[in-house]
């Protein structure tokens, strides 16, 4: 512990103006005579404070002595009439004078002073020369606070399943990135809320085989890719690979394309064996039936109604994969028969299938691997919708859709993730039957927007699961010569988009179509050399095919028409 | 010492870093834990001091680059006199570079695409011949040179400078080895940094508190707030609490202590982390305390009370607290 010493000690008298303040190492005050002796001054104070040195500092501290000697010596009056003793205690550890004794006058608690009357001094001189102060009747008191108002630790954890620091090599070799599309692959965290990009698990540079497609409606739609990998490897992807998402980045590092491992073949050896595809898992069945009456009716009738048996749930599945939800449709069987073939489904369908083909004679086969992937939007098929209320019987499309992606138990979909445009067509609240929302999304944009232009409305599911739902839009974005010997896509301004870049939902013109046959001012929808992108396939290195689909509001009007006599 | 730096800003404060400009604490982006600290502007910096120099280290830096953002420094060595030993930076094609200022300059392998969080680990040894550069990008290997790798002299690294040139940018999970002791003198590994805070009363209770109901509710906040604290005037007074549990399994490589804390006029007085582990009170390095609130902490590699690697079970049964002195 440190020693706790007064610092500084100041003496004032009446009777001397301007005596300077003295740090004071010793206090004497010597008296030569007290009485008779003329013209005494007090030259020097010391104050000595003897603290308990306790090996642990306790709250109140005993000043053993204090010891005040005053050196008469010089002074002028033959009485002192007063001393002051003023002791900074700032220098002290933490000291506050809480008691005095008799021979201190003030409690010294506020002032942190203490003062003798000359009179005092002069009756303890009398005999001694000192005035005496016993430590029992000075206490000093620890005032300072230590205050905290935080606590915490910060600890570092090494995953149990980590990597393996020095793992096996797979850099980008540098003369390739210029072309090269690398797939990024994390091991998702199945939560809820589901989050695709868990732990990240590699980077596979995509030399072998790549394709992907998007679509006007739904955006990354597919994707594929494989690669030469080591036995080790095969045995990881297919026992972990299902689910895995994935992003592709080109070298220019823009997102290419983002979805999840749908289903994993491996070739070895001339064993080819295929784990998936995720979607055909159920691990949430629910039978949907009308219910065989049976008693009192020969032959048996059956209800007009369709029930739904209660959800029976895979937890085990769940965990790995997520919540996949199905809805088996059975005709003609009793509620207990339902019951059934839900548990029958659940147990055969709650874990992926694995598929093997073995050819042998032929020549060993390289092992490798073939990843096939599908966008998010597909999890808008694995849970259902439903909306029992009386009221209301209709709300604005956009709405519905809003509380479709709200429904997602997984929660990979919110209306929070999501920029809908408002579509104010009215559409059926009411919802019972099982549909996914898969289904429900895809009855909505058959609907397109109100009358009197029946407008499309496009839905993307785009980087980090974002969901689009906008009005088509009539500009054109791209241009494609025919004369271009070398195939590109252009933007409207002329800069080069790479295969692999060119996106869906946009409008594509052809300049050098037509030229002079197409009366200027001719609407979008009705030009002969515009067409509207519906859906782009890339496939490495630079092939691209784009399908493209006429207006079709005819369609959509009629779908409107009948919506009164279907669900929505 | 083993462990010269840690920090996953997991206290929700700048108070932790030396010095900083243009950067703040994320809660929306995390490598592990719940926080990250965030460049928002370029050449918004972070400084971090290391507890003591050393002319060979193991750092590890979790980074979250920006997609695009051209090319710009990520991160910065610098010597006990405040000069550059070892900047990296990311090159617009996504690469990594390593600069020995005024030695060489070496290109990584590995691509960093942007919005997605990396590992990286970098050794160090600096020397005027021989010395070594190894990074690594998550599992693979970024760059491996052999040369001088002084950069000038002190021939030392005593503060992490994260940021300096791109924006946006993240960190987290930063941690420095050196290469004395018997545990963490090599590679930090790829784990993450989580928090462990105070989240009920303890076996202690001996300190006062203010502007709170409890004394545990007062040294909970994140970040600290100072109007609700405990405090004490007297010396050996002991406050504990229960604290939260890890969700997270692993294996542990280090602990590190904060506390908020300050006297509330100036002198000598101060506070001993305290572990209570299994009913005994382990005490940690006394810590002066100032007349200003700061973060005071210590890094404890191995458990108190059994001398080995904490484990997950021993760290969500301890109590956390705080002795005065």
């Amino acid at each position: 512990m440190p020693e706790r010493r007064i610092a500084q000690v100041l003496l004032e008298t009446d009777k001397l103006a301007t005596a300077p303040e003295r740090r004071v190492s010793q206090v004497v005050l010597e008296v030569d005579k007290l009485a008779s002796a003329p013209q005494r001054r007090v030259s020097q104070v010391l104050l000595e404070v003897d603290l308990d040195q306790e090996a642990v500092p306790t709250v109140v501290r005993q000043v053993g002595q204090v010891l005040l000697e005053v050196d008469f010596e010089t002074l002028r009056t033959p009485q002192v009439d007063q001393v002051l003793l003023e002791v900074d205690f700032e220098a002290i550890l933490s000291p506050q004078v809480t008691q005095a004794g008799a021979e201190i006058e003030s409690a010294a608690a506020a002032s942190r002073r203490v003062t003798l009357t000359g009179a005092e001094i002069e009756s303890a001189a009398a005999a001694s020369r000192r005035v005496t102060l016993t430590g029992t009747e000075v206490e000093i008191q620890d005032r300072r606070q230590r205050q905290a108002s935080f606590l915490g630790l910060e600890v570092e954890i090494e995953p149990a399943a980590k990597e393996p620091l020095f793992a096996a090599l797979r850099a980008v070799p540098t003369h390739q990135t210029s072309a090269l599309l690398v797939a990024h692959i994390w091991k998702p965290e199945v939560g809820p809320p589901y989050k695709p990009r868990g732990r990240y698990l590699d980077t596979v540079p995509l030399v072998e085989s790549y394709e992907h497609t998007l679509s006007a409606d739904g955006g990354f739609t597919s994707a594929s890719f494989s690669f030469r990998c080591s036995l080790s490897d095969v045995d990881e992807w297919l026992d972990d690979g299902l689910g895995r998402h994935v992003e592709i980045y080109d070298d220019a590092l823009q997102l290419v394309w983002e979805g999840f491992v749908n289903q994993v073949r491996a070739t070895a050896a001339g064993l080819a064996v295929s784990r998936g595809p995720l979607a055909d898992i159920a691990n949430r069945v629910v039978v949907a039936y009308r219910e065989v009456e049976l008693l009192g009716i020969n032959p048996p009738g059956m209800s007009d109604e369709v029930s739904l048996t209660p959800p029976l749930d895979n937890v085990e599945s769940q965990a790995r994969y997520g919540i996949i939800g199905k809805v088996v449709q059975a005709n003609q069987v009793t509620a207990d028969e339902a019951l059934n073939l839900a548990a029958h489904y659940l147990q055969q369908y709650a874990f992926p299938a694995t598929a093997k083909e073995l050819s042998l004679g032929d020549r060993g086969q390289e092992l490798s691997l073939t990843v096939e992937c599908l966008g998010y939007y597909h999890w808008l098929g694995f849970y259902y919708y439903s909306f029992t209320e009386a009221l209301p019987q209709t709300r604005p499309a956009s709405e519905k859709l809003a509380l479709i992606l709200d429904a997602d138990p997984n929660g990979i979909f919110s209306s929070a993730n999501a920029e809908i445009e408002e579509n104010t067509l009215e559409v059926q609240a009411y919802e019972e039957y099982g549909r996914t929302a898969k289904e429900l999304v895809q009855k909505i944009l058959e609907l397109g927007g109100p009358g009197p232009d029946y407008a499309r409305y496009l839905l993307r599911v785009g980087p980090g699961r974002r969901v689009y739902y906008y009005r088509q839009p009539l500009d054109i974005v791209y241009r494609q010569y025919l004369s271009d010997p070398l195939q590109r896509v252009q933007t409207i301004a002329g800069l080069e988009v790479r295969p692999w870049a060119v996106q869906p939902a946009v409008w594509l013109q052809i300049p050098d179509l037509l030229v002079g046959r197409v009366r200027p001012g001719t609407v979008l929808e009705r030009d002969p050399r515009v067409l509207f992108v519906e859906s782009v396939t890339y496939s490495a290195p630079y092939n691209l095919r784009v399908s493209s689909s006429p207006p079709n509001a005819v369609a959509r009007i009629f779908a409107q028409q009948a919506r009164s006599s279907m669900n929505l | 010492m083993s462990r010269i730096l840690m920090c996953g800003f997991e206290a929700g404060s700048l108070a932790v870093l030396s010095g900083y400009g243009g950067v703040s604490i994320s809660t929306t982006q995390a490598r592990s834990g719940s926080r990250s600290l965030y460049v928002s502007t370029g050449g918004g910096f972070g400084m971090l001091p290391l507890a003591t120099s050393a002319s060979e280290l193991y750092l590890r830096v979790g980074i979250r680059p920006p997609i695009g953002g051209g090319e710009a420094i990520v991160f910065e060595l610098r010597n006990s006199s405040n000069s550059n030993m070892l900047q990296v930076g990311r090159r617009a094609t996504g690469i990594l570079y390593y600069i020995i200022p005024g030695r060489t300059t070496i290109n990584g392998t590995n691509l960093l695409p942007g919005d997605q969080w990396f590992c990286v680990q970098v050794y160090l040894n600096i020397a005027s011949s021989g010395g070594r550069l190894i990074a690594y990008v998550d599992a693979t290997q970024d760059v491996n040179y052999t040369g001088n790798t002084q950069a000038t002299t002190p021939a030392n690294v005593a503060y992490l400078v994260l940021g300096a040139g791109m924006a946006p940018l993240y960190f987290d999970d930063i941690a420095v080895n050196d290469t004395t002791g018997s545990i963490n003198n090599s590679w930090p590994g790829r784990g993450g940094i989580y928090a462990v805070r105070p989240s009920g009363a303890g076996a202690y209770t001996d300190w006062s508190v203010s502007g709170a109901s409890a004394n545990w509710d007062a040294v909970d906040e994140v970040p600290p707030s100072t109007t609700d604290y405990v405090y004490t005037a007297e010396a050996g007074k002991i406050d504990t609490y229960q604290a939260s549990d890890l969700s997270t399994v692993g294996s542990i490589s280090a602990v590190r202590y904060y506390a908020y804390a300050q006297l509330n006029e100036a002198g000598e007085a101060g506070i001993k982390p305290i572990y209570y582990i299994n009913n005994t009170a382990y005490e940690g390095t006394a810590i002066a305390l100032e007349p200003s609130w700061r973060y005071t902490s210590e890094i404890v590699q191995t458990s108190p009370a059994t001398g080995n690697a904490w484990t997950v079970s021993e760290i969500n049964a301890m109590q956390l607290g705080v002795k005065s002195w």
